[in-house]
């Protein structure tokens, strides 16, 4: 290819965030896996086969540049900056000299789980629209708390940031495409989301909507809304023949089992569901729609989970209740640990919608369990509490939903 | 909205002879307009122009457009806007002496005053169209010495409203002359030839480098040279800084950044409404006549269009004071003894070509009666056969069900009933100035509505898509409202949706109703509001699941409602423009979600003319 028709480019940007914690605390956000994936697989994946195969990736978290070279190979030494979340103006420079003169960028949000073809569709529609760039914006309710677009007949005419941003049901999807010079307004003003509502005012921008699935993780729930909605496009049982699976367990309905995973006697796998390389699902262990124990987890024997992420290396001892809850990577609870996960009737948490239950309207959330946190026996986690990561909590205790 | 494509080639250099590339590309473009079509090529100095009016398969079987000489070949694919589909009417023009030849799409504001100008100055014109003055004025300035590129520069200087223009000049060799306001034009680059195209497909199988024009920007292609400049500044571009590969086939090119017709549609209704109301002229007042003298109105069409027809029903008679009959066109035979002279009907339809409307509305005239046609396509069947013809401005309409063209009839109806309550002496003049001004304001209400309520759209149309039944309910205006409402679940989304006035619930289909039964309220601000209140307690008295669409002004039908789309406070009467937009998302979301596709519903096609 000659250098007049060089590929487009894309920066992604994955930097820490509060709302999440403390799952990422220790770790990174962008390393929590859904449906067996770290979350910026999805995006370098989706990317990949966009045809985009240069990728910059902006982050203040070590541990995620060292995933990126280890996984996605080495070139990803150089195009991996990091610099913290507030002093991006050196990192966009150095950016610049490395992308060097192209007339778009394409900015990704590194915390983005769509289809794939959401990258060709916002390039698809750039390209064919004359206009300057071109956002993705996907309708969404709760829209206060994400960044959102106006448009007027097609054309984005304003960005709107929380809490303004209520006004419109379109959210930015975390992805653009858009004029080079938008590096110069990130390094002037420090702060991605100004510039973006900054760019739309000089240049035309066109708007993509997608209806296809979507999540931006931003809160731990989030998490749980993307298993739900890639499993829930699962259609047949697919496991591995390094699968252990015994005769008597019950695996039923749409499943994913990996290699080297283990489904001891009697266990129950209702579909659709991922069980992850290398888990053990202990005996009798009860396995519910929507969950996904991820790479190396354990459920113990008796234990029941539903609808929940169990992230990497996490161990649940027997005989517990795990519901709508997130247990963080390497999380460890003794047995007998119960979650509650039916909210008291008022409380609205965002981004969370109420279920009908036998004609009752419930909103359901269990647990968030940091990083490494320990739980003894037999303690009770009311709905929507936290533990931090590293915490220990002795047997017998009551964790209060703390509710941000 | 029209199609236009051009190819200048080095001999050769191209695999196929370049008309065909035409004719190919032309059919390629066919969704931007097919009522007639043509082709004019540069062979030794001169122009051959070959059009005609129909589609292109049609017209090339008559006028072999595909085998026309020469190797630059502009041509063009027509959506009518001035000026009926005809052969005269049909694109390439030319002026008097046959030297230019001009393809455009768009529409040009100032015609009038530029073909009264020419006029004087003694050109001849051929047809009725807007796009005729641009070859007569490029030929009075080549006239007054300029050259061709300078004159056609200063023809565009003098053009106003929007257009994508290709031209040739019979006396420059190999040359493409292009230019853009508001309406798309991409340049093709080929090895030894090259494109100018209102969209990549035309071209794509023959190249893949694309340059995109933008507005105000003029130049001219040859084989092998791409010349582009801003006509405000004059800054010449660099065509190379420009050009993009394109990796796949862009399917979705014509969908302008939406994944299905049906939700571009669905986005462009503030345009279309807009375009409609700016276009409504001396037809639409003499409609206004025709129906203030008429002895008994009839109102007539079928499908999406029957229900816009019961929202004029409704507005003629409680707001303009009209008895007006409406009836399903295809049960037209009832009325074969007692229609009589005098007697005017409303025939709504589309396509203007919908079988069961065109069969009412001959009978209807042949016992003597006048027809009014509401039409989206100029010069169709139903508008050539009626005294009189209001047009939609809506555009082409690809998806199956029907979005746009809903609300902009409704639209003309409701400016019609608005004027005649006001002749009629229903309204006065006060009152007729809010209303046409609220009238006016629908564009921007329905730009906002699609702001507001797309996210929670997209929520309930995941909830309905593992529902079987739905009611859609309503009271008033209201109930043309939930039928098209639930038509459209109908269609697209294959959910066994039904819908009926509020205030038959208690006669009969309430004892459908069990645990979770979705009911969907139209909740209008009129007096009869208090009324749905009370249906909406009786369905959730039964465990139904009740949603609605409700106005940010109301209190409350919100808090009874499990779920309520709250849209901006319009007039009652003029609320189904408004109202149906999330009714319309909502059977998009659900047909989306349960895997469908909303362009091409099962069972049905977008123009029914079979009886």
């Amino acid at each position: 290819m000659s250098k007049l028709f060089e590929r487009y480019k894309a920066v992604v940007f994955a930097f820490e965030d509060k709302d999440i914690s403390p799952l990422n605390i220790n770790y990174s956000k962008y390393l929590l896996r859904v449906v067996g994936k770290p979350i910026i697989d999805y995006v370098i994946g989706g990317l990949r086969n966009a045809k985009i195969s240069e990728i910059y990736v902006l982050t203040d978290n070590e541990r995620l540049s060292k995933y990126l070279t280890e996984t996605w190979g080495e070139h990803f030494e150089e195009n991996v900056m990091i610099t913290p979340k507030n002093k991006l103006t050196d990192s966009i420079v150095e950016l610049k000299e490395l992308i060097g003169k192209v007339p778009q960028v394409i900015l990704v949000n590194g915390e983005l789980i769509t289809d794939p073809s959401a990258y060709k569709f916002a390039i698809e529609t750039y390209t064919t629209s004359g206009m300057d760039g071109v956002f993705l914006g996907v309708p969404v309710t709760d829209s206060e708390t994400y960044v959102t677009l106006i448009s007027e007949y097609g054309l984005v005419r304003d960005v709107l940031l929380p809490p303004e941003s209520a006004k419109s049901s379109i959210a930015y999807g975390g992805v653009s495409i858009l004029p080079v010079s938008i590096l110069n307004y990130i390094a002037n003003l420090n702060d991605i989301q100004l510039a973006l509502k900054k760019i739309v005012k000089e240049n035309r921008i066109i708007q993509a909507v997608w209806s296809k699935h979507w999540v931006l993780i931003q809160y731990p729930w989030d998490i749980l809304t993307a298993n739900r909605l890639l499993l829930s496009e699962l259609k047949e049982k697919r496991i591995s023949v390094n699968a252990k699976i015994a005769p008597s367990a019950v695996i039923e309905g749409p499943v994913i089992i990996e290699g080297e995973a283990i489904v001891d006697h009697n266990a129950v796998i209702k579909g659709p569901a991922y069980i992850g390389p290398g888990t053990l699902i202990g005996m009798g262990a009860f396995i519910r729609e929507h969950s996904s124990i991820e790479e190396g987890a354990i459920v113990g024997a008796y234990s029941e989970v539903k609808r929940s992420s169990i992230q990497a290396g996490a161990d649940i001892s027997s005989w517990c209740f795990i519901g709508d809850s997130v247990v963080g990577v390497r999380a460890t609870l003794g047995p007998k640990v119960i979650t509650l996960n039916v909210l008291p009737s008022g409380v609205k948490i965002s981004r969370l919608h109420p279920v009908k239950v036998k004609g009752r309207t419930l909103t359901k959330l269990g647990a968030i369990i940091g990083t490494s946190a320990k739980i003894g026996a037999c303690t009770v986690l009311y709905p929507g509490a936290y533990v931090d990561a590293g915490e220990w909590i002795k047997p017998l205790s009551i964790v209060e939903g703390i509710i941000r | 909205m029209c199609g236009i494509i051009g190819i200048t080639t080095e001999p050769g250099r191209i695999p196929e002879h370049p008309a065909l590339v035409i004719r190919k590309g032309l059919e390629r473009l066919e969704y931007r307009g097919y009522d007639s079509v043509g082709v004019a090529s540069l062979l030794d100095n001169e122009i051959i122009v070959r059009k005609g009016k129909g589609k292109i398969r049609e017209v090339n079987r008559r006028k072999h457009l595909d085998r026309v000489s020469g190797y630059t070949i502009i041509g063009h694919t027509r959506w009518a806007t001035h000026g009926r589909p005809s052969d005269e009417n049909a694109h390439p023009h030319t002026d008097c002496k046959g030297i230019i030849a001009v393809v455009h799409n768009g529409i040009i504001q100032n015609y009038l005053e530029l073909r009264e100008m020419l006029i004087k100055l003694g050109h001849k014109f051929k047809s009725e169209t807007d796009t005729e003055v641009i070859a007569h004025l490029m030929e009075h300035f080549i006239d007054k010495g300029l050259s061709p590129y300078e004159a056609f520069k200063e023809t565009i200087r003098n053009l106003k409203g929007s257009f994508a223009l290709g031209v040739i000049v019979s006396y420059e060799k190999d040359k493409i002359f292009f230019a853009r306001k508001d309406s798309p034009l991409i340049i093709g680059l080929g090895n030894g030839y090259n494109f100018i195209a209102s969209d990549i497909p035309a071209f794509l199988e023959y190249t893949r480098r694309v340059v995109v024009v933008h507005d105000y920007e003029i130049g001219y292609i040859t084989p092998t040279t791409v010349h582009l400049e801003n006509i405000l500044t004059g800054e010449v571009i660099d065509v190379k800084s420009r050009t993009r590969i394109i990796d796949w086939t862009p399917d979705m090119a014509a969908k302008g950044g939406y994944p299905h017709f049906m939700l571009k549609e669905i986005h462009e209704q503030p345009r279309a409404l807009r375009d409609t109301i700016h276009g409504l002229g001396v037809e639409a007042e003499q409609a206004i006549k025709l129906i203030m003298n008429a002895n008994r109105i009839f109102v007539t069409a079928a499908g999406t269009s029957f229900y816009a027809g019961l929202v004029g029903d409704f507005l003629l008679n409680s707001l303009a004071g009209y008895v007006t009959v409406p009836f399903i066109a295809s049960e037209y035979s009832k009325y074969k003894n007692s229609v009589r002279e005098g007697d005017v009907l409303i025939a709504i339809s589309q396509s203007g070509e919908t079988i069961d409307t065109l069969m009412a509305l001959r009978q209807f005239k042949k016992n003597g009666a006048q027809v009014i046609a509401i039409s989206n396509v100029v010069g169709s069947a139903i508008p050539r056969e009626s005294d009189i013809t209001v047009y939609t401005r809506a555009g082409p309409e690809i998806g199956v069900a029907a979005t746009k063209t809903f609300t902009t009839q409704v639209m003309v109806l409701s400016w019609i009933a608005i004027k005649l309550a006001y002749y009629n002496g229903k309204i006065d003049k006060s009152t007729h100035d809010f209303m046409l001004k609220e009238l006016y304001k629908i564009p921007e209400l329905a730009n906002r509505t699609l702001t507001m309520v797309e996210g929670e759209a997209k929520l309930i149309g995941g909830e309905m898509a593992y529902k079987q039944n739905a009611y859609y309910l309503g009271r008033g205006i209201g109930v043309p409202i939930a039928l098209e409402g639930a038509l459209k679940l109908k269609e697209i989304a294959y959910l066994h949706a039904e819908a009926y006035p509020a205030g038959e619930s208690k006669h009969g289909p309430i004892a459908l109703v069990e645990e979770g039964f979705p009911v969907m309220f139209v909740v209008v601000e009129d007096e009869m509001k208090k009324h749905l209140l009370g249906n909406i307690e009786e369905m959730r008295a039964r465990g139904a699941y009740t949603l609605g669409v409700v106005s940010d002004e109301d209190k409350e039908a919100k808090k009874l409602l499990d779920k309520a789309i709250i849209v901006p406070y319009v007039d009652p009467l003029l609320s189904p423009m408004i109202y149906i937009i999330p009714l319309q998302l909502i059977a998009y979301y659900t047909a989306v979600k349960r895997g469908f596709d909303p362009d091409k519903p099962r069972n049905l096609a977008k123009t029914v003319t079979v009886e």
